[in-house]
């Protein structure tokens, strides 16, 4: 058997030189005192429990490892059966596997096959896990199995403790994430901390009390906006220069305390009723025994401040949770600045857009507010300018005419009848007449107001206007509605405005047309519309149409329809026009008939 | 026994009015004092009786509403005709007097003027 090659020359040269004596019967005792005092030193000093079976599988080594492993004295376990060692359930089991491996005797190292779910009972009944390897000796009295066992108990227990750290890890992670959903999308800043102080409540169990405290710029202190602890009001302050919080919130960096002595270490020397006034400010009956500070930070800002706090309980706090509490601050610091310009960016678009409403609303309405006041405005001062210049040229013009009467008279025979003098009197006349009719921009004459009859008014001036169309090829329809009430104002003046928008509207149709005169009523209104087929007004000139002494006619004075508008702007009504280059202008005199109200 | 001509005092502080006003009247036959302010005006009316006074509104030395005023308090049968060169609304004589008396603007034309005179005297 010698001859058998082996990894341990120890072992092998044991039994080989053992003389056949049997190593059941010798034990320990064995009758070679160096040889045998080395092979136990070897077995006393393995760190690992060490047992040889016999080919049936009784135990013939023990080595004190083994004794102290399994609860057994050597005396008890040489001879029994190694199964003994094994738990009741898998004894039948390792039989078999003894068998097979005494067929095929090889070295087995630990770790290999399944050691990994390899138990072993002690004495007491007790059940622990185990890695076992295996050799095989020959020897004069047969096949000696050497397994060396070692308990992995506290190995596993290891294992185990990091697979639950991972798991845990693993948890918070996965919670962060999906709190990291609900936070980011959560707008209300106030929601965003309750989640993130429940979810830090839960990340660390041993914390009785949490809190969440944001920076007051304008204030400069931090403002509690989030507690677990009724006894915390929301909106109380704490100072950013005090305790655990502001050193928290102005480093950057979380802090932490162990003791109520670490707690106190941090706040600032106190006696008496500033140590209760400090308590009562941090909302506290007594000091913390663990306190853990973590600032909420975004883009390197601290935006304040999550506390957790411990009353009951010793030892390091919190711990294994920081990692995670530091992301989860994180994670809120970042929600509330997306919250807070979500917020911002909400509010100024809608500020925005109500300015923009503002201001095309304002726009609108100064358009159309500096055109009415531009035309007022434009007719008032053209009024009082009219006015004065008709009392300067009424007196020259006066009397020159005077002397133009006289000297008619004084003019012999021959030159009597002379087209010059003609000419002089009527454009003298002309003159007087351009006066009378810039006077009347000047004249609200509302006492003269009096019952007029529309209908008739413009059937009067269309008998005027048509002797003027006659030569044209012009057809007049007039379509007045017979029930048309009657309105307050001045004929004469009402006369005019129509005189000069049936004028202008034959003259718009220097080839002929139609000249259509309709009215028509409404509840509080009246409307004369004085339609033609003419040329139409270009867009150049629709803007000045109402301007004073602008006119497009080689003979006209630009006051006809300026005039008119100030009559019916004096009548409380307006005058509107429809033009259509080419094909024809209709104008609307809009004129109240009740319950009407001049300007004042 | 032959008939006074009427006599008529023509006031307007403008020669040219004031000249081409008397010729015009004596061609019809009036006889026409002429004055070129309130103060000339009252000095006539003391030394004369007048049948009629044109009155320009705007004078030098006060308005010819006063004079009208004037006249028809203390000479009711001499006739007023107020010649004006403003619009009737003009803020400074639109105090509501005008009204009260006979009035022309100076648009009028020369046969008007006439016509007017010639109504008043004959009614």
């Amino acid at each position: 058997m010698g001859k058998r090659p082996s990894h341990n020359g120890v072992m092998t040269a044991y039994p080989h030189g053992s003389g056949g004596q049997s190593l059941t019967s010798v034990g320990f005792e064995t009758t070679r005192p160096l040889a045998d005092s080395w092979f136990e030193a070897l077995l006393e000093s393995a760190p690992d429990a060490i047992l040889i079976v016999d080919a049936s599988g009784a135990i013939v080594v023990a080595n004190s490892q083994a004794e102290r492993l399994f609860g057994y004295d050597r005396s008890e376990l040489i001879g029994e059966a190694v199964e003994v060692l094994v738990p009741e359930a898998q004894r039948r089991l390792h039989a078999e596997h003894r068998d097979h491996y005494n067929n095929n005797p090889h070295v087995r190292p630990m770790g290999h096959g399944m050691d990994a779910e390899l138990m072993a009972r002690r004495k007491d009944g007790s059940i622990f896990p185990v890695e076992i390897s295996l050799s095989a000796l020959w020897t004069a009295e047969g096949l000696l199995v050497t397994s060396v066992i070692r308990d992995v108990s506290e190995r596993k227990r290891i294992e185990e403790q990091l697979e639950r750290q991972v798991q845990h890890r693993t948890a918070h992670l996965n919670a962060l994430l999906g709190l990291s959903t609900t936070l980011l999308a959560e707008r209300d800043i106030d929601a965003i901390l309750q989640h993130a102080l429940q979810h830090a409540m839960l990340l660390v169990p041993e914390a009785q009390q949490g809190a969440i405290y944001l920076y007051d710029r304008a204030e400069h202190t931090l403002v509690l906006r989030a507690s677990t602890h009724p006894s915390l009001v929301l909106g109380s302050t704490v100072a950013v220069n005090i305790g655990l919080c502001g050193r928290a919130f102005r480093s950057g960096h979380i802090q932490a305390a162990s003791s109520v002595t670490e707690y106190a270490a941090a706040l600032p020397p106190m006696q008496g009723d500033e140590y209760t006034q400090m308590l009562e400010a941090l909302g506290l009956n007594q000091l913390p025994s663990g306190a853990l500070v973590i600032p909420l930070l975004a883009h390197n800002e601290a935006l304040g401040v999550l506390r957790l706090l411990r009353h009951t309980g010793e030892g390091p706090f919190a711990s294994e949770a920081r990692p995670t509490l530091g992301l989860l601050a994180n994670l809120t610091a970042t929600a509330i600045t997306e919250a807070h310009s979500h917020y911002t960016a909400d509010r100024l678009t809608t500020q925005v857009a109500r300015l923009e409403d503002q201001q095309r609303e304002l726009t609108a309405r100064l358009d159309s507010a500096e055109a009415g006041m531009l035309q007022a405005a434009r007719l008032a001062a053209v009024g009082q300018l009219a006015a004065s210049v008709a009392h300067e040229i009424n007196n020259p013009l006066y009397a020159a005419r005077n002397s133009l009467f006289l000297l008619e008279q004084d003019l012999p025979d021959d030159l009597q009848g002379t087209p010059y003098l003609t000419i002089l009197q009527q454009e003298l006349a002309r003159i007087a007449g351009i006066i009378e009719r810039m006077r009347d921009f000047y004249r609200p004459d509302r006492g003269e107001f009096a019952p007029c009859d529309l209908n008739q008014l413009l059937e009067h001036t269309l008998a005027v206007a048509v002797l003027n169309a006659r030569h044209k090829a012009i057809s007049v329809q007039f379509a007045p509605n017979t029930t048309l009430p009657s309105i307050q104002g001045n004929a004469d003046q009402l006369r005019q405005v129509f005189l000069n928008l049936v004028i202008n509207a034959l003259d718009a149709m220097p080839d002929g047309g139609t000249l259509s005169v309709r009215t028509a009523f409404g509840p509080t209104v009246v409307l004369v519309e004085v339609a033609d087929t003419g040329i139409g007004i270009p867009d150049d000139i629709r803007p000045r149409l109402f301007e004073p002494f602008y006119t497009t006619k080689t003979n006209g004075t630009g006051l006809g329809l300026s005039i008119s508008a100030h009559i019916v702007t004096q009548h409380g009504g307006q005058i509107e026009v429809e033009t259509n280059p080419g094909k024809g202008t209709i104008f609307r005199v809009v004129l109240p008939h009740e319950a009407r109200e001049l300007p004042s | 026994m032959e008939r006074q001509p009427a006599r008529i005092l023509v006031v307007d502080d403008e020669a040219a009015i004031r000249l081409t006003m008397s010729i015009m009247l004596q061609r019809r036959g009036y006889a026409v004092s002429s004055a070129a302010s309130s103060a000339e005006a009252l000095a006539l009316i003391h030394q004369h009786r007048f049948e009629m006074a044109l009155l320009d509104l705007k004078l030098p030395d006060g308005s010819g509403l006063d004079l009208a005023e004037y006249l028809r308090l203390h000479h009711p049968a001499t006739a007023v005709l107020i010649l004006t060169g403003s619009s009737p609304l003009d803020s400074t004589l639109d105090d509501g007097r005008l009204g009260q008396f006979h009035y022309l603007i100076k648009t009028c034309s020369p046969q008007d003027v006439l016509e007017r005179i010639n109504l008043a005297l004959c009614s």
